[in-house]
């Protein structure tokens, strides 16, 4: 685990080490832009959520007053109905002349939509009147009642009962009227005599259920009503809650103050408005589960969230294209620099994007251009220089023959021939004229050997023919290039080194072929051969002591053939001590015309 | 050529992202349409067409079905030993499309096969009556048993020794009635009461002309009915030869409540149907919603008398409010 997370860390590294400016941009860009957004959606959100809070609020205590309106006249209705039954109908009856029934039939068909009876019962309870049944059960006990006890316990009081059923009179339907009942102490006058009753109304649960059900059908969350303690009197799910599959938070809640709180029932956030209702005591309860209240802005939320989402993903593209404009040509730049790194002649330096760019791309540009005529002239002074070393070597060459043949020539004439003296004089002119080469270095292998063969015959006439000469060319090669005075150096080291000695014997064979696409040139002599250990230093040693000749010779050939067509030609030399010496001359197949 | 890469994956990016904000759109907005459409359930009970038999537990599956989005269709059978009725039902609410089934079974034998074919292809929630073999299948009822054994807890508790108790015993064919029937021959073996139980031959068939010559020439002091049918044809009969019998019953009927207000039942024991009904729609709704499915749940049943059930807390379940 730690070594992933280090792997991970080093990874970041190495992006953030190898980023390039599109990249640094384009995140910064974005991560700038998406703060923005989500700041400036999180506010507008939140704005429109508390705003829409208020709003709900508001119109949920709005809701609530009008139910508490609705239910302060049904209320008041039914405390009306008790009053005037008490005050107009009871107060004025002496009931042992006359009945309540009468009056109390009348009341009840007014009013019957809301309620389920008028009763009116002794003090001790037995019943007095009754409608619209009167027909009461056998063995009932009215005092055993809630409603009977509790008026009796405060009379100057009216009652208002949490629902129950209504347990007084036979009734074959099978009905049982769920009631709230409205039950207080009246002043029963009999001859004169006041004693105590107990009237009662029982309203009919139904007309609050249909206050509330009506509320309930146009508003999120819901109302409910209870009594001052908290015991339930309507609920929308009031079978749930007596099933015990769902609860509620009654008893707390009748415990707030009139007003919205906030609350958490079940794990449920909720918003909670109470509100008294006058006279009872009761508390209507609205409640709205706080993600039932967002829920509903459901739509809205989506929405903002899909603009935001296209809004961000625009901004995104937009960022990577700003900082493509921006980023791209500095890359193009640097990919050019790169490959002016890489050593790329040919190169064509970017010049293009924002001012500075260009500027930046025309300032490498001219110092590219520069820095190519610099090389260019180094080139040329390098060429220059080995060419005056080559022309040097070359300027060696000319007075060793010269002195060689002059003092053949003083030989000659010393031992008074002549004769022999004036061919050599003609044949030296000869080879001048074609070592002149006009003034050229470079000739053609025909040229070259024929130089060979003047100087050739000059050595026979020197040395009185001791040696054979075997000269043997493919005329293929006769056109190819050579440089100049390569053949005669070698010949003259075969004559001196190899069979300057050998009395009629020595043997001289060139031979001039094709190989390998290349010109190789031998020159092999039957002569003492050199000793393995002067082959290695004898093409590179320059100091070495000459002991005959001009001290001139294969490395003056080797280097000047290196020189001009490169290290991989030369002389390569075999050599058997007692059996002869071959050199190999190696050039390249140049043809002379292309060389012009 | 980069470049172009570059613009064609930003193309499609932007088409991938539209295409994903159509489709989210598309089916976000059906979704909130589809809460109109409601899953089609059906009830099949058994009876005698007589409604309000079940009109507690029709107040719990009208509740259900408003919570859960659902919409029931309550199919009742014309007699109480509907099993081939109930069959065919089954299979014409199937064919019209009912996305599951509640039922309360007439029969536990001889539906066993029919609702453990179906139980495979559709949510199946068994209710008041199981069938045999009920493993995978949820069944909500009271404890039958514990019922039986209450019923007979009561007869002992307000009935004097030696007496003649009956036993009126009709539909056994239902396995909750069988259940309650053994709970109350355990709760009253160790008693002295002469126990007789009164079984209708191949040859009664009207229950009511059965149990009046019964009780004309066969007389005892207490009557046991267990279940709804029963009890209401027991009160018939009793009140028709105008006999004092003690009635005792399991059931919960407004005519058996109303006869326990006016004490002619001495004491009842019913179950809280509220709940069946609710939950049943809960649990289907479970299934259908691939949810955590309870095993079986047992609901709660009480034991009310003349004087008991007007208590709050009983008059809650015994006159439930129609709202």
């Amino acid at each position: 685990m730690k070594n992933r997370i280090k792997e991970f860390l080093m990874k970041i590294a190495h992006y953030s080490k190898h980023r390039t400016i599109q990249f640094t941009l384009s995140i910064s860009f974005s991560i700038v832009a998406l703060l923005g957004m989500t700041f400036s959606g999180y506010m507008v959100y939140s704005r429109y959520a508390s705003s829409t809070k208020e709003l709900t609020i508001e119109s949920k205590e709005q809701l609530i007053d009008q139910i508490n309106m609705n239910l302060n006249d049904y209320l008041r209705n039914m405390m009306r109905i008790s009053n005037s039954m008490y005050y107009t109908v009871i107060k004025k009856t002496d009931l042992a002349k006359d009945t309540l029934e009468e009056e109390m039939s009348l009341l009840y068909e007014a009013n019957k939509d809301n309620l389920v009876s008028i009763v009116c019962f002794q003090g001790d309870g037995a019943l007095i009147a009754a409608t619209p049944i009167n027909n009461l059960k056998a063995g009932l006990n009215a005092t055993n009642q809630s409603w009977f006890y509790n008026a009796n316990q405060e009379i100057e009081n009216l009652h208002f009962s949490t629902p129950h059923v209504q347990n007084l009179f036979n009734d074959s339907s099978f009905n049982y009227h769920w009631v709230i009942s409205l039950s207080r102490v009246v002043e029963l006058t009999r001859n004169g005599n006041i004693s105590r009753g107990i009237l009662l109304v029982d309203m009919n649960y139904s007309g609050i259920e249909q206050i509330f059900t009506k509320m309930n059908k146009n508003s999120s969350g819901y109302v409910y009503l209870t009594d001052g303690n908290g015991e339930i009197i309507y609920h929308p799910k009031q079978n749930l809650i007596n099933s015990s599959l769902l609860h509620e938070n009654n008893k707390r809640a009748a415990a707030y103050s009139d007003g919205t709180h906030e609350e958490t029932f079940a794990g449920k956030e909720r918003m909670v408005t109470v509100s008294t209702v006058g006279y009872t005591g009761w508390k209507i309860i609205n409640v709205t589960p706080t993600n039932e209240f967002f829920m509903s802005y459901n739509q809205m939320q989506f929405f903002t969230g899909i603009i935001l989402a296209l809004t961000i993903s625009l901004i995104f593209f937009a960022n990577q294209f700003v900082s493509y404009l921006i980023g791209n040509p500095i890359k193009k730049l640097d990919d050019s620099v790169k490959d002016l790194e890489y050593g790329k002649l040919d190169l064509n330096i970017y010049v293009g994007g924002s001012y500075e760019i260009r500027h930046l791309g025309r300032t490498i540009t001219s110092m590219v251009k520069q820095l190519h005529e610099l090389m260019d002239e180094i080139v040329i002074e390098q060429e220059q220089k080995r060419k005056s070393e080559f022309d040097a070597l070359q300027a060696q060459i000319n007075p060793h023959f010269l002195y060689n043949t002059l003092d053949s020539i003083v030989w000659m004439v010393e031992s008074e021939r002549y004769q022999e003296a004036i061919f050599m004089v003609t044949a030296l002119a000869n080879l001048f004229r074609i070592s002149l080469s006009k003034g050229k270095n470079i000739i053609t292998i025909r040229e070259e050997i024929e130089h060979a063969q003047n100087y050739l015959f000059i050595q026979k006439i020197r040395y009185k023919n001791r040696f054979q000469i075997d000269i043997d060319i493919d005329p293929e090669i006769n056109e190819y290039c050579t440089i100049k005075l390569i053949v005669q150096p070698l010949l003259e080291n075969a004559i001196y080194h190899g069979v300057e000695y050998m009395d009629g014997e020595g043997e001289i064979k060139v031979r001039g072929y094709l190989k390998d696409n290349d010109v190789y040139i031998d020159v092999t002599d039957n002569g003492l051969g050199m000793p393995e250990e002067s082959l290695d230093y004898i093409l590179t040693d320059e100091k070495r002591e000459h002991k005959k000749g001009s001290g001139i010779g294969l490395s003056n050939v080797h280097q000047r053939i290196q020189l001009y067509f490169g290290k991989e030609y030369g002389l390569e030399i075999e050599s058997v001590l007692d059996e002869g010496t071959t050199i190999h001359i190696h050039l390249p197949k140049v043809p002379y015309e292309s060389e012009r | 050529m980069r470049n172009n890469l570059k613009i064609i994956f930003a193309i499609a990016l932007i088409t991938v992202l539209m295409g994903v904000l159509v489709v989210s759109s598309y089916y976000y907005v059906t979704d909130t349409n589809q809460k109109d459409d409601l899953t089609k359930i059906s009830v099949i009970v058994y009876g005698t067409g007589n409604s309000d038999r079940w009109s507690t537990m029709k107040q719990g599956l009208d509740q259900g079905a408003l919570d859960f989005d659902a919409e029931i269709n309550f199919v009742i059978t014309t007699e109480e030993k509907g099993a081939t009725e109930q069959s065919e039902l089954i299979e014409r609410e199937l064919a019209n499309g009912a996305e599951g089934i509640i039922l309360a079974a007439a029969d536990s034998n001889k539906l066993s096969a029919i609702v453990h074919d179906q139980a495979s292809s559709i949510p199946i929630v068994l209710v008041e009556t199981s069938i045999k073999n009920t493993e995978r299948l949820t069944y909500i009822s009271a404890d039958n048993y514990s019922m039986g054994l209450n019923i007979g807890r009561s007869v002992y508790l307000s009935s004097e020794e030696n007496k003649t108790v009956a036993v009126f015993v009709d539909n056994l064919q239902r396995n909750s009635v069988s259940e309650r029937y053994d709970g109350l021959m355990d709760s009253l073996q160790y008693t002295e009461y002469a126990i007789k139980p009164w079984e209708m031959s191949e040859e009664d068939t009207d229950p009511a002309v059965f149990l009046q010559t019964k009780l004309k020439e066969d007389p005892a002091d207490v009557i046991i009915a267990l279940d709804d049918n029963s009890l209401e044809v027991v009160i018939d009969a009793v009140g028709a030869v105008e006999s004092d019998i003690d009635i005792y019953g399991i059931g919960s009927t407004n005519k058996i409540v109303h006869y326990l207000d006016y004490g002619l039942i001495d004491s009842i024991v019913f179950q809280n149907e509220f709940n069946m009904g609710y939950l049943s729609v809960q649990e289907i709704m479970n299934d259908i919603n691939r949810e955590v499915k309870e095993p079986d749940i047992d609901i709660e049943f009480r034991t009310v008398n003349k004087a008991t059930m007007y208590l709050p807390k009983n008059q809650r379940l015994v006159f439930p409010i129609v709202q």
